[in-house]
């Protein structure tokens, strides 16, 4: 990271440009300013989002030419208006193109954004009546805090007053910017780049978010356009093509988009690297196409990648690092020297009976309603047959486990009890609601949370991230664009809770990348209890751990489902010590039938159940 | 004529492979046995090529694998038939087992290697003409096993050949691999359930958590009681 | 209408090495507009060379495709440079192609200047059809023709030769393929150069017709890529039928209403990226 000193001196050098040297160089600055504040914007959706748009230029010429219409067809010259409108004009597209571009990820969000900067353009270039075609619509010169400075002329006018208002801009993007990315917001947004399948399996719809983050960088970009305008005094149909996208996108990764500052750095030296190398040669093009070459192939992260070696993760929030006296890392460790298995209240393995759920007691007799329930559930794959028919229900206070052979349809089952899979007929129902296939988001709101039999987790996030991008979307703080994430104590609170429940508090820090393979399963699961939902799936959350560790883990599952109030688990299981330990009752599936339903004693004396998924051939 | 010796794999950092070793012979049937997980495919794929190991040796018939591209150690005679099968959906069946006849040139001819294929799988001979996309699973894996049979390789990987087939057609597909080994072919299966071992396996290696835990002869696994806790599913 | 078909013609051949490049190596490859505009002053310079050296005018269609196929030889090294970031983003590999945009923007116009280049008049040796009232270059014709051949031979490559196979196969899961003994880095070599070369002979093709232009390249991307959403990515069929809504379109607007030539097209693009992402005709690759 940038020190705060440096960051100072860069700000202090920019403001006393116009003092030294000619105004030469205060004019040249004068697009960057524009520029900057449309790649904080487009870095918001790139760097932190992880979409890459094609089509940004189109906010730029947004902007450029809402400055021209206000000025030149309403005479209305007072910059602050034109400032509010270029954004509201930039949102009130932003919204509607956005709905359509977001529903797509990589290589087709950049086809859809190309296409709509391009329509805008040809209607900029042919409509010649309204746009002024490709001539394009004089932008004048406007009124700043409403004063007009005529006594000035234009350079004057432009490296004077216009230039410290176009600082004043960027530095006030900046900040805005700067706390849009560390608020639980940012957060989220960050997830979603990581990883959205299982953003959305902890209650983080990407959508949402995705059309958020386009939004704010419309507005951004219609903010620069129209800063941008003043000083060429001209609006375009050019700044809309697609090339000035392309440029732009070019100097986001030339400064580097997994740093917060790289965008700004990437303007400023775009802007003055152009200046140069066009006075050398009039192949400019040529130079800087092989630049982006070189950067693309041997700097992918920019030239900021070349200060900050740390910088994999974009500006990565500070909640871990804050060691303010309620700070996460004064949660006392209760993780002994052996790895994070010993913070099990109860060290030894193998205590079959289970202390029972909390919610379990409840008057003798009655059969509570059950919380989750699947319905003669068929579920096809082209015309393979996954699911053939299984009907379950689990109750309150209930540890049920699914068991058979690999292919036999737990996992199926798993994603069409969770609403990731619709299934193909039958029906779903939690808390009496059909459920069938209306995804993680809403089940995780119902109070259904699960966990992955495959390694799913944020890579690029730390273990308080993935952590906190949890308590964040069960507390409902993702709407929080400008709060501050680090001083959210609630929040940090819950965090150092799930952290220190399972053996993660003094690894806060780490990336969940580098984790060893079982603690990355081990923290997937702990994501979900932090849901703090009523029911729990659990798809295999011991594999990958040795056998020794399984049963401490058990422990550590059993006691944070106790504290945290679940009311039921399901988990699928291969380790059979594992089943018949804990549940209360095992449900075994071969090939996606219900091949039996019962207690562990009545399971242990099927032999049709034995021989085909405990794999013991009938004596 | 293959020789794993004490390879070992990361995969982004973690640790996949740990000083893994084993053999297969000529004309011998091995097979590798472990759970989901366990770092099967792990093994084979970092004989095909596709990985590579941060130590270890691989030789094949005395020479190094480690470091030539996939297609090079497809052409010194590697075949493989991987877990998911990935047949070639766009290509006809015919069209599938052909290809590997293309790449690959040996003593045989083109027609005899896909002749061979056929007779081992009859049943895939109806559907010659039909696109990959056509099949059910467990022809998906005849047809896998059949196209890198078509290779003509001295040495055959197979992943998990018998997973999601349904118990019927297991026998034959038991028999057909035990007819590989006959044909001159070395094969190495990987397989997650001990009992789906073939009768005239030579040598049987158990893997767990990406280490060699069990090297010997199926029998003497069947009575190991930490292999069978392991890959057995016992209830203790 | 009929000058749409013949721009539908041209279209085809660059959309078609878009599509085939896409296909096989999902690289989205800007650069083909470029290779349009290379292929369209090459083609000039070379048939005004061959004309000042005596070669019969009859012959320039022959020359412009030679040109067209020698001009290819640019692939290999190209393609060499793109396998750096194969293993990358999507998004590193379209910043990648779109750092060739800028690059051989300027190469052409280091050799050939800014002024537009121009065959002249020769097209018209092949001689002019009267049809009532309209009055018909054969030439354009002749590109049609060229364009419809050529789409029938590239579908007879894939589909029915050794080569097409093993290219399908590739595109569908290079991983296997390798493992079948494919050798990739030579196949993608050679698809690629394939994709150049008929981006090339489309830009070659079109000159005696039009002049040739530095901003040709930049503005055939745009179209190519509107073709290819329309018709589906990666889908050879999609290039043929995609080519022929756009060029056709495109003389349909601008004899009624010529300020809806362009617009009318992105509407359909982004009718087509909303309702069936997959394209109108969206089959596996090629």
């Amino acid at each position: 990271m940038i020190g705060r000193g440096a960051l100072g001196l860069a700000l202090l050098a920019v403001a006393l440009v116009p003092f030294a040297g000619r105004a030469y160089y205060a004019t040249l600055m004068l697009p960057f300013f524009g520029y900057g504040l449309a790649l904080l914007g487009l870095n918001l959706l790139f760097g932190y989002t992880g979409l890459l748009s094609f089509g940004h230029a189109l906010f730029l010429a947004l902007g450029a030419y809402t400055a021209a219409y206000l000025t030149s067809a309403f005479g209305m010259v007072h910059f602050e208006a034109i400032l509010v409108s270029a954004a509201a004009v930039a949102a009130v597209v932003a919204v509607p193109t956005g709905l359509l571009c977001v529903r797509y990820v990589k290589i087709y969000f950049g086809m859809l954004t190309l296409a709509f900067g391009m329509l805008f353009y040809s209607f900029l270039f042919k409509f010649y009546a309204l746009t002024g075609g490709d001539e394009g619509m004089r932008v004048l010169r406007p009124k700043l805090l409403g004063r007009g400075f005529d006594f000035l002329d234009k350079v004057e006018f432009l490296t004077g007053p216009y230039y410290f208002y176009a600082l004043a801009l960027l530095v006030l993007g900046t900040v805005v910017m700067w706390r849009i990315v560390r608020s639980p917001f940012g957060l989220c947004l960050r997830a979603i780049r990581e990883n959205p399948d299982k953003a959305a399996a902890v209650g983080v719809s990407a959508r949402c978010y995705r059309l958020a983050a386009f939004v704010i960088a419309g507005v951004f970009g219609g903010v620069g356009g129209a800063l941008l305008a003043v000083p060429t005094g001209l609006a375009d149909p050019l700044l809309a093509y697609w090339t000035h996208s392309g440029n732009l996108v070019f100097m986001l990764l030339l400064g580097g988009f997994a740093n917060f500052f790289g965008p700004i750095l990437g303007a400023f030296v775009f802007i003055f690297l152009q200046d140069q190398v066009m006075s050398l040669t009039q192949y400019w093009r040529f130079i800087f196409g092989a630049l982006l070459a070189i950067v693309v192939i041997c700097f992918p992260r920019g030239l900021m990648g070349l200060f900050d070696s740390e910088g994999a993760s974009a500006a990565p929030s500070d909640i871990h690092r804050q060691r303010g006296p309620h700070g996460p890392l004064r949660i006392p460790s209760q993780r002994g020297p052996h790895g994070p298995l010993r913070t099990s209240p109860v060290d030894t393995p193998a205590k079959p009976a289970h202390e029972p759920l909390p919610s379990r007691a409840r008057p003798a007799g009655t059969r509570p309603r059950p919380l989750i329930e699947a319905r003669d559930v068929v579920k096809l794959y082209g015309d393979v047959v996954a699911l053939d028919g299984v009907s379950l229900a689990v109750r309150e206070g209930e540890f049920v486990s699914i068991i058979g052979p690999n292919g036999a349809g737990k996992t199926t089952l798993v994603n069409v009890l969770s609403g990731l899979g619709k299934p193909s007929s039958g029906r779903v129902t939690f808390k009496g609601v059909d459920v069938a296939g209306i995804g993680p988001v809403r089940l995780v709101r119902l109070g259904l949370a699960r966990s992955f039999q495959l390694v799913n987790i944020f890579p690029g996030l730390t273990v308080a991230e993935t952590l906190a991008v949890t308590v964040v979307s069960r507390l409902g703080r993702g709407r929080r664009l400008l709060a501050s994430l680090a001083r959210d104590a609630e929040v940090r609170a819950q965090v150092g809770d799930v952290a220190a429940l399972f053996g993660f508090a003094d690894r806060l820090s780490c990336l969940a990348g580098t984790l060893p393979q079982g603690d990355k399963k081990l923290l997937d699961v702990a994501g979900a209890f932090a849901l703090h939902p009523d029911v729990i799936l659990l798809d295999e959350p011991t594999s990958g751990v040795s056998t020794r560790d399984k049963h401490a883990i058990m422990e550590v599952l059993v006691a944070a489902a106790k504290r945290i109030a679940i009311k039921a688990i399901i988990q699928v299981e291969h380790d059979m010590d594992i089943v018949f330990g804990y549940s209360d009752r095992i449900v075994a599936l071969h090939g996606g039938r219900l091949l039996a339903d019962g207690t562990p004693a009545e399971i242990r004396a099927d032999t049709h159940v034995v021989t085909t998924v405990l794999g013991k051939r009938p004596a | 004529m293959l020789a794993v010796q004490a390879l070992t794999v990361d995969i982004r950092a973690s640790r996949i492979l740990d000083d893994v070793r084993l053999e297969v012979g000529e004309r011998e049937l091995v097979c590798l046995v472990g759970r989901n997980g366990a770092g099967k495919t792990t093994t084979l794929r970092t004989i095909m090529g596709y990985l590579r190991p941060v130590a270890g040796s691989i030789t094949f018939r005395g020479r190094s694998l480690v470091g030539l591209r996939t297609h090079e150690i497809a052409a010194l005679g590697v075949g493989f038939s991987p877990e998911e099968s990935e047949i070639f959906g766009d290509l006809t069946v015919a069209e599938n087992i052909e290809i590997a006849t293309w790449t690959r040139t040996t003593a045989r001819s083109a027609a005899e290697r896909v002749e061979r294929a056929w007779a081992l799988f009859p049943e895939l001979r109806a559907y010659a003409a039909r696109g990959g996309t056509q099949l059910s699973g467990g022809e998906r894996k005849m047809l896998s096993v059949a196209r890198a049979l078509a290779l003509d390789p001295e040495l055959l990987l197979l992943d998990e050949p018998f997973e999601g087939l349904s118990p019927a057609i297991l026998p034959a597909l038991s028999q057909s691999i035990a007819a590989i080994t006959r044909l001159g072919h070395g094969v190495l299966l990987a397989e997650s359930n001990i009992h789906h071992v073939p009768e005239h396996t030579s040598r049987l290696y158990v893997i767990e958590r990406g280490e060699i835990i069990f090297a010997g002869k199926p029998q003497d696994a069947q009575r190991d009681a930490t292999v069978l806790r392991i890959i057995g599913g016992t209830v203790s | 209408m009929l000058g749409g078909v013949f721009h539908a013609a041209v279209l085809f051949l660059a959309a078609a090495g878009l599509q085939l490049v896409f296909g096989v190596q999902k690289i989205l490859n800007l650069a083909c507009g470029s290779f349009y505009a290379l292929g369209a002053y090459f083609g000039v310079s070379l048939v005004t060379w061959a004309l000042g050296a005596g070669a019969p005018p009859s012959l320039f269609l022959g020359i412009l495709i030679l040109s067209g196929v020698l001009l290819a030889a640019i692939g290999p090294p190209v393609e060499r440079l793109l396998r750096t970031i194969y293993d990358r983003d999507e998004s590193f590999q379209l910043l990648l192609t779109f750092a060739l945009v800028l690059m051989f923007e300027d190469v052409i116009r280091f050799f050939w200047g800014t002024a537009p280049h121009q065959l002249g008049s020769v097209y018209l040796i092949y001689g002019q059809l009267k049809v009532g009232a309209l009055t018909i270059p054969v030439y354009n014709l002749v590109v049609i023709a060229a364009g419809a051949t050529i789409a029938a031979a590239v579908g007879w490559l894939l589909t029915r030769t050794r080569f097409g196979r093993l290219v399908r196969a590739a595109a569908e899961n290079p991983r296997m393929a390798e493992a079948l003994g494919i050798d990739l880095p030579r196949l993608y070599s050679r698809v690629f150069t394939l994709g150049v070369a008929l981006g090339t002979v489309g830009g070659a093709l079109v000159i005696p017709a039009t002049a040739a232009m530095n901003e040709m390249g930049i503005e055939l991307i745009v179209e190519a890529f509107a073709v290819v959403v329309i018709g589906g990515l990666g889908s050879m069929r999609g290039a043929f039928a995609g080519a022929l809504i756009v060029g056709v379109l495109k003389a349909v607007a601008i004899a009624i209403y010529p300020e809806l030539e362009m617009l009318g097209i992105y509407v359909i693009v982004i009718a087509v990226l909303v309702l069936r992402p997959a394209g109108l005709f969206a089959r596996a690759a090629a």
